[in-house]
């Protein structure tokens, strides 16, 4: 894969009008959804997954890349005028965002967030066509041994990122995740697993429903039963950003960028986390940390600016490994998988004019979603009037639509809300959704190529140990275990020592 | 050129009954993970390990019950750790103070809101899509209203008249063809 291919595929989308419509009207729905609280994007990418199921590949893939930017830029909108994030990623632009509203900068905060959203994801996506190839060449050295590995590492640094505090919960998650994808017919010998006789159960849970029922049922709840009003008085103005001011900030956008990108790789690990860690290193930076939390505009770009650039990042081993980086990164893959576009190192290989054309899908996406969010201010914002136990079943339907849409059973309907009420008493216990979503992604990845291996060598396990990229990620995947625990956190504190006095 | 926004929560602000972090709540959390993680050792084990179609190296529940160790291993750590917090911080629990925290949580809206979506999943495939969804709005936007019947009506219809057109334009332009 080259810049020709990239080339190519911006040459093919400006001479198809009709893909180029569906950018505009997946960026439109992308913001509309990642506006609306309770509707994540997750929930959006998972629609929109199934109601493009008719369409030709390309044209379902432009309505789902325009739509996953424009609900990760959508999300700041109720974030910064009432104080509630459209999608968990915004909820760091609520901290500055929200502030500067009640200073009257509300428009203000609206156009620089438009704008570092827009750089973001530019840069994010720039490092996806320059770091694509370079993953996919190497991602051609991996055999079953590399993939099981990544697989399994994935989920468990998914869990020690997403629950930090206490990461054994955050790798409970994930094995939950791996354990209940086994459900169902076996991959190799088309065994029933778990399935107590139900014929529906047969081809396992369908990711789909799995994620809009972890991800949207438990907001509909959440918003439901918290008995909250929002009254909103503000008028916006005047959007469009000054020049001055963001060039004012480009460091800021480009640290944030690069942390983006960064934590966008980490499998299962979300633009939510991006958009913190983008925000408290601007904090850490600054000249002035005690205006952060009070409307500081450096706080409002780091964190629209991280959450953006995370896409990029997010797709990229998405495309070259088929690991997804995160929730929405996971449906984006089911999206390509269900089109027959298989994501991994064969596709950069034998493909490379697929990767270009996503790529620049997703450019000009970021062009269009920097466009509509300008454009539409002020009639989007009455949508945020809608009262919550109005909204929040109409949200519940479209959830239903799109755990249907995909293959009409019924069924689907019932795991998405049985995985619903699992989602919320992972949340009330403190278990976190991402390694447990992420578990039930690469669980056929991770079983698959692990029985594959012991295929191919009758049995022998040396090799998932012995491979140079094998035992390099099976030595991370120890590492990511033991770093949290008692042990781990003593080697550091030793090593840490030990090199302060050699400094 | 702008006014204050305004933001209230009044009920459902607080965590469920000892919802902020409790041992108690991981000891349960993790009682319930064992009980999954055990159901599943014990149905990998039934399928049998060797096979005149596969060694016990494919066997298809091997991978099953190797993650159910680990989920079962994890959950005795946090359930052990959740039991031993527990017992000490025992005498501090009120049921008093449990009841107030399960209203505070705004567990009667959560029953009520999950009773009804129980009951328009019962209808799905027995009531054509549009009318169950129409009235699952309505359902929930008087229920859930404050002040009036009316106030709660008013917004709720304009709702569902949305979702049946968003719906209906979904199920012609896509084909799609609903319970």
């Amino acid at each position: 894969m080259d810049i020709l291919s990239i080339l190519g595929g911006f040459w093919r989308l400006l001479l198809d009008p009709v893909t180029l419509l569906y950018v505009v009207i997946g960026a439109q729905a992308g913001i509309l959804f990642g506006m609306m609280p309770g509707l994540t994007t997750t929930t959006a990418l998972s629609l929109l997954t199934g109601l493009t199921f008719s369409l030709a590949p390309e044209k379902a893939i432009a309505v789902v890349l325009g739509a996953y930017v424009g609900s990760v830029t959508g999300g700041s909108r109720s974030a910064i005028l009432i104080n509630i994030p459209g999608t968990p990623a915004q909820a760091a632009v609520c901290l500055d965002g929200y502030p500067l509203a009640l200073q009257g900068k509300a428009a203000q905060a609206i156009g620089l967030s438009v704008t570092a959203s827009t750089l973001g994801t530019l840069i994010g996506f720039i490092a996806l066509a320059l770091f694509t190839p370079v993953l996919g060449a190497l991602a051609l050295k991996f055999g079953t041994w590399e993939f099981f590995w990544l697989a399994v590492f994935g989920v468990v640094i998914a869990g020690s990122l997403c629950a930090p505090k206490d990461p054994i919960k955050g790798w409970i998650a994930g094995f939950l995740g791996l354990l209940l994808n086994t459900v169902g017919d076996d991959g190799i010998h088309a065994v029933p697993r778990f399935t107590f006789g139900y014929t529906q159960l047969s081809g396992g849970f369908s990711l789909i429903p799995v994620l809009i029922g972890a991800y949207g049922v438990p907001e509909v709840l959440n918003a439901v039963r918290k008995r909250e009003r929002m009254v909103i008085q503000t008028m916006v103005d005047r959007v469009v950003p000054r020049f001055r001011e963001v060039i004012q900030h480009r460091w800021i956008i480009l640290r944030s960028s690069f942390i983006g990108i960064i934590i966008g790789i980490v499998p299962g690990v979300g633009s939510d986390t991006a958009a913190w860690l983008s925000y408290f290193t601007a904090k850490r930076g600054s000249k002035h940390p005690e205006q952060f939390g009070n409307g500081a505009v450096e706080g409002l770009i780091a964190a629209e600016t991280g959450d953006n650039a995370c896409i990029g990042g997010d797709i990229i081993p998405t495309l070259t490994l088929a690991v997804p980086g995160s929730a929405p990164a996971a449906v984006l893959l089911a999206a390509m998988t269900i089109h027959n576009l298989r994501p991994g190192p064969m596709l950069v290989a034998e493909q490379p004019q697929v990767v270009g054309q996503i790529i620049a899908i997703s450019m000009v996406s970021t062009v269009a979603v920097f466009v509509l969010s300008l454009l539409w201010v002020r009639q989007m914002v009455r949508l945020l009037l809608i009262p919550r136990d109005v909204l929040m079943p109409a949200v519940f339907i479209i959830c239903v639509t799109g755990a249907y849409a995909l293959s009409g059973r019924l069924f689907d309907i019932y795991i998405m809300f049985a995985f619903g009420l699992v989602g919320i008493l992972m949340q009330e216990l403190e278990y976190p959704v991402g390694p447990f979503v992420l578990g039930f992604i690469l669980g056929p990845m991770a079983e698959d190529n692990l029985r594959r291996g012991l295929v191919i060598t009758a049995g022998d396990p040396s090799p998932f140990f012995t491979r140079p990229i094998a035992l390099i990620l099976f030595a991370l995947l120890v590492l990511s275990l033991i770093g949290p625990t008692g042990v781990g956190r003593k080697v550091q504190t030793k090593v840490a020592a030990l090199w302060s006095r050699k400094a | 050129m702008l006014s204050a926004a305004k933001n209230r929560q009044e009920e459902g602000k607080s965590p469920p009954p000892g919802t902020e972090p409790s041992p108690g709540r991981d000891f349960l959390g993790a009682l319930l993970l064992l009980i999954v993680s055990f159901s599943f050792i014990v149905a990998s084990l039934q399928i049998p390990f060797q096979n005149p179609e596969w060694k016990w190296y494919t066997s298809p529940g091997i991978f099953a019950l190797t993650m159910a160790v680990c989920l079962g291993g994890c959950s005795l750590v946090v359930g052990y750790r959740g039991l031993r917090g527990w017992v000490k911080k025992r005498p501090a629990n009120r049921s008093g103070s449990w009841l107030e925290g399960l209203r505070s949580w705004g567990m009667g809206r959560f029953l009520a809101s999950v009773a009804i979506i129980l009951v328009y999943l019962i209808l799905l495939g027995r009531v054509p899509f549009l009318l169950a969804s129409v009235g699952l709005i309505l359902i929930f936007g008087t229920v859930f209203r404050e002040g009036r019947f009316l106030d709660g009506l008013r917004p709720a219809s304009i709702a569902a008249l949305v979702v049946v057109i968003f719906s209906y334009t979904i199920m012609k332009v896509f084909g799609i063809i609903f319970p």
